[in-house]
């Protein structure tokens, strides 16, 4: 009976989430106009943002474990979209691999020289 | 307790005037090591190697930035718009490209040790790596969302993936050959040898048996 009552809980919790996602897509604007100026505003990229250490740690994981299987990386380890399980896609992630990566470089070059 | 309160206040202000004071000159003492270290990097006289330093620094990072914000959004502008295939949104192919770099950080590493042979293995590994991750990734959706395939219309998926192995084989070979080009190892011997073979240095060559 505990499993029972318990059941439920999951998909109560979900319909939350789904719903925070879906006034996002609903509020976007549809004209090109209305598009542009969303672009050059902050909160547009803020959900790009939102990520922790584990799943940047979990995707950089991903990438050197499923590399090679066909759309996993990107459905089952960043996710098309936001939802409860997966973050989605990110900025911070690439920003700052990029980022250390010139680092890598330039420390690497003052070595071999 | 007024009393009390002038006490504390008197400490107060004996406390902070004291130790304004000290904290301060601790402060300009630091800052004065501080300055003199800056001073002393930015006045030395190796300006060349600094120059040097910054020239690949700056060139890695046009390198990379172009590579990972760049180039994924030309092929979201040329997928969507040029060719009308609502496959991935401009974010995902950021993020792909993004995390494709990662195993070039091993890579990377791994290439100082100053044999070629090293430094073509482990980037083309990685290159391996990471193109694949890329194009398995996007070329289900790219295909699947190709929709000219059919009669008479030439199919637009494969050209792109054919583009984006183009952009990574390129993206290895300005690595190899930018950063990782390992030509030192003649050049370290030729200024040891050619003294010796120099005519210049032939009289010198007496100078042992002195």
């Amino acid at each position: 009976m505990p499993a029972g009552l318990m059941a439920p809980l999951p998909q109560q919790q979900q319909q939350p989430g789904m719903m925070a996602v879906q006034p996002a897509a609903m509020e976007a604007p549809t004209s090109w106009w209305g598009k542009f100026v969303m672009c050059l505003t902050i909160d547009a990229y803020k959900g790009y943002f939102d990520i922790d250490a584990d799943d940047i740690v979990k995707r950089i994981r991903g990438v050197f474990l499923h590399f090679y299987k066909p759309e996993y990386f990107r459905n089952n380890v960043m996710g098309p979209m936001k939802t409860n399980e997966l973050k989605g896609p990110d900025l911070y992630g690439p920003f700052w691999i990029t980022m250390s990566l010139i680092f890598f470089i330039g420390v690497s070059l003052k070595y071999m020289h | 307790m007024p009393y009390n309160n002038n006490i504390s206040t008197f400490l107060n202000y004996i406390s902070v005037s004291i130790t304004k004071p000290f904290f301060s000159l601790l402060f300009i003492s630091d800052n004065k090591q501080v300055t003199a270290n800056i001073h002393g990097y930015v006045h030395r006289n190796d300006v060349e190697e600094f120059d040097y330093d910054i020239n690949h620094l700056l060139h890695a990072a046009s390198i990379l930035l172009s590579f990972t914000f760049v180039l994924p959004t030309i092929l979201w502008i040329t997928t969507q718009c040029c060719m009308a295939m609502n496959a991935l949104q401009l974010v995902e192919w950021i993020c792909l490209y993004g995390y494709s770099l990662v195993p070039y950080m091993p890579a990377v590493v791994l290439s100082t040790i100053p044999f070629s042979i090293v430094a073509w293995i482990t980037l083309g590994l990685a290159t391996a790596v990471s193109c694949l991750l890329v194009i398995r990734n996007v070329s289900p959706a790219l295909l699947s969302s190709d929709t000219s395939g059919g009669i008479g219309g030439q199919a637009k998926g494969p050209p792109i993936i054919l583009v984006m192995l183009g952009c990574h084989i390129i993206f290895f070979l300005i690595l190899k050959f930018t950063f990782y080009h390992f030509t030192p190892a003649p050049h370290h011997d030729s200024p040891t040898f050619a003294p010796v073979s120099s005519p210049v240095a032939a009289p010198v060559t007496d100078a042992p048996s002195l």
